[in-house]
């Protein structure tokens, strides 16, 4: 990016004593602070802490790039740039192939999505928010770590609707056929959940348990072979998809401009590669940000899995256990611990465990009473990724020095809410956002992960054109009473 | 008897049309009294800037972003670089760095010139030409 820094001020300073530096420094050493803290009471946080520095370093790849998931699909309707969405895809191709290597030396973490209609369902909801909130969840957390309070309205408002959703009751259950009722009923369920109450466990129970959720390799028969894993789950499920996108961006959004900026009337096999090279590299900031997301992402589940082999554990909660913290476990004695890059789901667990605290109990909600558990936020070690995300975030924004405190005007605040909102109930009827339900997914040979994406494209169509009305028309409106 | 069910039809309409603009009319101002924000930063400017990099520019417009989430940005320019002649310049102000980045991309996309991004304290001014 062509920018011409002129600030004379901080010239004289040494780099490491310039402000905005020693305030990246102190924000780095806290976190290495609290790591060794952490270790010295007992090694096992080890576990935890490989979050947070995953965690740390995915908050600093996305600010560097200003990785804006959000914009991959919105901008292409919105303004017609494809720059995020390739940056999202070269992410996606890298991290098919770490996984690949990840899941044939048998460390893989990964567990397939359920598919069927409620991802698109979910996803459109999801797609439409992120288009007024201006971030997706991933977004929205590094935004945060930049200074930007709207985005932190954002998290919450995604953690307490998340939370809400899953352990709703009464007239809620109205929302979810007779059948399904039937259907959860017939699982053989602990009473204490109550399956046949609430609507978010009569939707799990009686309908998502019965559907599949599998690997391209599974359908094949072909999971347990390097050649299944290697072409069905990296080459058919991610490789070949994100080629063909990138090809259909170039066409769409892409070729046209850069064939008449390069002045080539009738371009060859050749021009049209170099277009397409042009193209991922138009923001170099975006395109090595991708690049190593794609690379820490697949390398997380590697970390995590080598240490679950270590601890001869399945689970966070059995280390939890061991280390005598058996408050908030589910009774599977589990919580949430997905053991590669998740967002939405350590949110809900958040605002789970403030409406606990405020005496509002949703333990008996499979999503946290039978599979993820509201452990205190102190051990809630994939929540410790999303503060770990904020706070490299702020590393890097302040060492860039583009950290700023940012409030909401009413507006955006608004918007923050409601859009926040929508993300957290499409987010847990598509079961996961775009981090655990596509970029997760599709990089480790589950399809469902494209469905995702293509109902959160829709989604973001609609939310554009909703959004450009809105505009239109406060615009139109101030104009119409200044007199204009 | 059917002229009556028809004025009842209409006086229901009416009705409903009245309740749904005053509902609208209502919302608005909620905006409009907290509003921190300016819907319609693009009033015509002439000023002339030193650009690095791009010379002395002659500016027609200057849209306020500072404080605006995406996609506001860059739909405002969108907006404003359908008003403005060719070859005239304008400048965006904002504080968004993911918006930021995007913008040379955006350029392309919407056919005009990218001329530079400049730093300041705690904001970017970028600078666009529309092309002819």
């Amino acid at each position: 990016m062509n920018m011409a820094t002129t600030s004379p001020a901080t010239v004289d300073t040494p780099w490491l004593f310039r402000k905005n530096n020693l305030q990246a420094m102190s924000v780095l050493m806290l976190v290495i602070a609290g790591s060794l803290w952490a270790l010295s009471m007992d090694t096992r946080w080890v576990y935890l802490l490989v979050y947070v520095w995953f965690g740390l370093a995915y908050g600093m790849l996305l600010q560097y790039g200003r990785f804006c998931m959000a914009s991959a699909v919105r901008d292409l309707f919105a303004v017609k740039v494809p720059r995020m969405a390739v940056g999202m895809m070269i992410a996606v191709a890298l991290y098919a192939v770490v996984a690949a290597i990840v899941t044939l030396a048998g460390f893989s973490t990964f567990h397939p999505n359920a598919m069927g209609w409620h991802i698109i369902i979910g996803a459109a909801i999801f797609g439409f928010g992120i288009v007024f909130t201006g971030g997706c969840a991933s977004g929205s957390l590094y935004k945060a770590g930049e200074g930007n309070m709207n985005s932190m309205l954002v998290v919450v408002a995604i953690s307490f609707s998340q939370a809400i959703v899953v352990s709703a009751s009464g007239w809620w259950d109205k929302l979810v056929p007779q059948s399904w009722v039937e259907a959860a009923a017939a699982q053989d369920m602990p009473a204490e959940l109550t399956v046949t109450e609430g609507w978010f466990d009569i939707f799990t129970a009686g309908h998502i348990w019965n559907l599949k959720g599998t690997t391209t390799a599974e359908i094949f028969g072909m999971a347990e072979s390097a050649a299944g894993i290697v072409w069905l789950n990296t080459f058919l499920t991610a490789i070949l998809p994100v080629a063909i996108i990138l090809v259909a961006l170039y066409a769409f959004y892409y070729r046209k401009g850069y064939l008449r900026r390069s002045g080539k009337a009738a371009p060859t096999l050749g021009d049209e590669l170099a277009g397409m090279w042009a193209m991922c590299t138009a923001s170099k900031n975006t395109a090595i940000a991708g690049i190593g997301l794609g690379i820490l992402a697949g390398l997380h589940m590697y970390v995590t899995g080598v240490l679950r082999e270590h601890y001869g554990i399945f689970n966070f909660g059995e280390l939890l256990v061991a280390m005598g913290y058996t408050n908030g476990l589910s009774i599977q004695e589990t919580v949430f611990d997905p053991g590669y890059w998740y967002i939405t789901t350590q949110e809900a667990q958040w605002g789970g465990w403030i409406m606990q605290k405020l005496g509002i109990d949703s333990m008996d909600s499979i999503f946290f009473g039978l599979d993820n558990g509201l452990p205190n936020p102190l051990l809630n070690a994939p929540g410790f990724m999303s503060i770990g995300i904020i706070l490299g975030a702020a590393v890097m924004a302040l060492s860039r020095r583009e950290f700023k405190w940012k409030l909401p005007s009413w507006e955006t605040a608004f918007f923050a809410i409601v859009g926040g909102t929508l993300m957290g109930i499409g987010a847990r009827l598509a079961m996961g956002c775009n981090i655990g339900a596509f970029f997760a997914t599709v990089t480790n040979g589950d399809p469902s992960g494209w469905v995702f994406l293509f109902g959160m494209t829709i989604g973001a169509y609609i939310g554009v054109k909703v959004f450009t009305w809105w505009m239109d028309w406060s615009t139109a409106r101030k104009a119409g009473e200044c007199g204009l | 008897m059917f002229s009556k069910e028809n004025s009842l039809w209409h006086a229901m309409c009416f009705k409903a049309g009245n309740v749904l603009r005053s509902t609208q009319m209502q919302v608005a101002d909620w905006f409009e009294h907290f509003r921190e924000m300016r819907t319609v930063p693009t009033d015509p400017i002439v000023r002339d800037v030193d650009v690095p990099g791009a010379g002395r520019l002659r500016l027609v417009r200057s849209v306020d972003c500072l404080g605006a989430m995406c996609p506001r940005p860059q739909l405002l320019t969108m907006k404003v670089l359908g008003e403005v002649e060719p070859g005239e310049v304008i400048e965006v102000v904002s504080d968004n760095p993911a918006a930021v980045e995007g913008f040379p991309a955006l350029a392309q996309a919407l056919n005009c010139t990218y001329l530079a991004t400049v730093r300041d304290a705690d904001h970017w001014r970028m600078y666009l030409r529309k092309s002819s």
